[in-house]
């Protein structure tokens, strides 16, 4: 059996020595969690809570208590089954999930960055549904949306255009309840809800080591309706984190762990992803470095520290680059990050079709991105070697200066290969003759036919008059 | 007056130097302005200068403006028009919605270190919390910070608020996700990408 390639960022017992300092920095210090709500389910629950500061602190006992509860693999669905996952994968395959909050949009019809739209994020949610290896849609920012209810449209969006898990992160706490109201709609109520989540949700940590209202009322939706939850600790290294590796690797334990406790306080039994999303501080710039050397390096060793300590499946922040535009920069980030990231042990990688910065996204790039999982899921898989793959017949039989075209055993295997389309390189001559085209071309071309054949989601009038509905609703309550 | 060695200490973030010399050129009656202007001030200039010309990291500013923070804490009371001398008043907040801090607090040290009086409104500020301390503070500049793209938009709730209220004070905006062409978008009246760039922005439009 193919052994998949692994990198190992830390010894046995440097995990040790994090684990035993996250202990006792949440037993000692603990995390600040605003939100009131969970400030009492958690003291129920059994952690130590102080009111006056909103200070929570979790015994080691409550926290191997929520580590032998939580799952160690979960199944991501979406809205149809044939888009569901299981991570870890057993056979080490990673999966992907496209960038989240993109306000401008490289529009390949404009050739410029323009603003990202409902319409375009619908058109962007249908390209996901056509590309083999995207397997998350996370939300978007659609600028003609009122901003009060900017995600509480971006969800319809997601909800209507694709049948792929989706990744939701809340803007503000007042639209999560509407968030929940049309995901109900979609599923067809609670039971169905329950039965078929739908989407990950993504709480994420106010760095460093405060949970604010608007990620505990998502993380507590999660629990009532057993949605996955992949919870986010997003520190920027030198800035809200220490300005050093280990020291943001441990920050980031931290966050990761009580989130993890929180989410099995609420609900045991709470499939869990530990999503690792931390960012680099330039310091001498204060620009958020999205793919640099020590933010790959911080990465990859809170993932490894993840599967280790907690034994659950991990995301991250993959598929990133500090360049605006899709240049050889982008291509170099966006190959040397994935492929350390999915040999330190992710199961799930980030920003497909991410530009540079946080506001960015590409259609194009998304396309590339595609192809290029496919190219890095392949190389990482590693070599089998047995009777069968090792062919010792046919090198005998071929002799010497033979081939192995016509043999059978090549016969068998030639489909093997991985072919991706807009890598596979042809003769000069012909590539001259075909106009000299760049990757940017070929995947703008790719993307294109692609669009020909884009389509909403069949849904029952029923069933989109109710979420339409709910975004009415969400508009009329919380516009200002 | 030389100044040399303040200007010195202060580069190199030596509070307790600082400190000390302000208060020796104060033993030695020299006016408080002429130290705060020609001392503390051209060194934060220089330490702007430094880190815009990439010769300094954050950290290395931050203590360099801290080192001049306590020498002018010995100053503050000795200025008779308040600190820098009527430079004039910012009031600073990241607006509603979005509680990241550190690259307002370091904009209001630099610009505190600058000579400006800073009204640091703190986090998650509201339009009319902004409106309501410009009034309040006489201020000639509002300063607004957002990471968040999703708080964005509140940038230009608070800089029409600031409209219609009629107030003269100038709009700026700073962080991560921020651009001049948003600036321009929202009516704001600067952008800054960088805490020494708000210094000297501030400086700009009160000239």
């Amino acid at each position: 059996m193919a052994k998949t390639l692994r990198v190992q960022l830390l010894e046995a017992e440097d995990v040790a020595s994090i684990y035993e300092k996250a202990v006792h920095i949440l037993g000692t210090h603990g995390v600040k969690v605003d939100y009131d709500e969970a400030l009492d389910r958690l003291a129920a629950a059994g952690a130590q809570v102080e009111r006056d500061t909103r200070m929570v602190r979790f015994s080691r006992e409550n926290i191997e208590a929520a580590l032998k509860t939580v799952p160690n693999s979960v199944t991501v669905k979406g809205g149809d089954e044939k888009h569901d996952f299981t991570v870890p994968d057993p056979s080490g395959k990673f999966y992907s999930t496209t960038c989240v909050q993109s306000m401008r949009y490289l529009d390949p019809d404009v050739g410029d960055y323009v603003e990202n739209t409902k319409q375009r994020f619908a058109e962007w949610c249908q390209l996901v549904e056509k590309l083999p290896n995207i397997h998350v849609c996370a939300i978007q920012t659609p600028m003609d949306a009122p901003p009060e209810t900017a995600d509480v449209h971006a969800l319809n969006v997601q909800l209507q255009n694709t049948s792929k898990p989706l990744m939701l992160l809340a803007y503000c706490n007042e639209s999560v309840p509407y968030l929940f109201d049309l995901m109900l709609a979609r599923a067809g109520g609670a039971d169905g809800l329950r039965k078929r989540p739908l989407l990950l949700i993504n709480p994420t940590s106010l760095s460093p080591l405060v949970f604010k209202d608007m990620d505990m009322a998502q993380l507590l939706g999660a629990a009532e309706y057993d949605i996955p939850v992949a919870a986010n600790s997003l520190p920027v290294l030198g800035a809200t984190a220490p300005g050093t590796i280990a020291g943001t690797v441990l920050l980031e334990a931290v966050e990761l762990l009580a989130f993890l406790v929180m989410s099995q306080m609420f609900k045991p039994g709470l499939p869990f992803v530990a999503t690792v999303f931390n960012t680099t501080m330039d310091l001498g710039t204060g620009n958020a470095l999205l793919a640099s050397s020590e933010t790959i390096l911080t990465r990859a060793a809170t993932a490894q520290f993840c599967k280790e300590a907690f034994n659950v499946p991990v995301e991250t922040f993959s598929l990133m680059s500090d360049s605006y535009l899709p240049d050889g920069q982008t291509a170099a980030e966006k190959t040397l990050q994935p492929t350390i990231l999915s040999m330190a042990g992710a199961d799930i990688l980030y920003g497909a079709g991410r530009l540079g910065g946080s506001t960015l996204a590409s259609p194009v790039e998304l396309v590339i991105d595609d192809r290029l999982f496919a190219v890095i899921q392949r190389t990482v898989s590693g070599v089998q070697v047995d009777d069968e793959t090792l062919a010792v017949d046919d090198i005998i039989d071929a002799s010497a200066g033979g081939h192995y075209l016509r043999r059978k055993h090549t016969l068998r295997h030639c489909r093997e290969m991985i072919r991706p389309d807009l890598f596979v390189p042809d003769v000069l001559d012909n590539w001259v003759a075909a106009g000299r085209k760049d990757l940017q071309t070929r995947a703008t071309e790719l993307y294109r036919e692609l669009k020909k054949d884009l389509e909403p989601l069949q849904l029952p009038d029923d069933v989109k008059r109710d979420m339409d509905n709910v975004v009415k609703a969400a508009d009329k309550a919380l516009i200002a | 007056m030389a100044f040399d060695s303040l200007q010195k200490a202060v580069i190199e973030g030596d509070g307790d130097e600082a400190a000390r010399l302000v208060q020796t050129h104060l033993d030695e009656g020299v006016a408080a302005q002429d130290i705060l202007d020609n001392g503390l001030i051209v060194a934060m200039d220089q330490i702007g200068a430094m880190f815009s010309a990439g010769e300094l990291f954050i950290p290395e500013m931050l203590v360099s403006a801290e080192a001049m923070q306590e020498g002018l804490a010995l100053l503050k009371p000795l200025l008779v028009e308040g600190v820098g001398g009527g430079k004039g008043t910012v009031v600073i907040g990241a607006v509603k919605g979005d509680l990241h801090d550190i690259g307002k607090n370091l904009v209001a040290l630099m610009l505190e270190g600058a000579g400006f009086t800073v009204v640091d409104l703190g986090t998650d500020v509201a339009p009319e919390d902004f409106v309501e301390a410009a009034k309040a503070n006489d201020a000639r500049i509002v300063g607004m910070s957002a990471l968040l793209v999703t708080t964005m938009p509140n940038m230009k709730r608070t800089v029409d608020q600031m409209h219609d209220a009629g107030l003269t004070a100038k709009a700026i905006v700073g962080g991560a996700p921020l651009t001049q062409a948003y600036a321009d978008e929202i009516s704001a009246d600067g952008y800054a990408s960088d805490a020494p760039g708000a210094v000297v922005l501030c400086k700009r439009l009160l000239a």
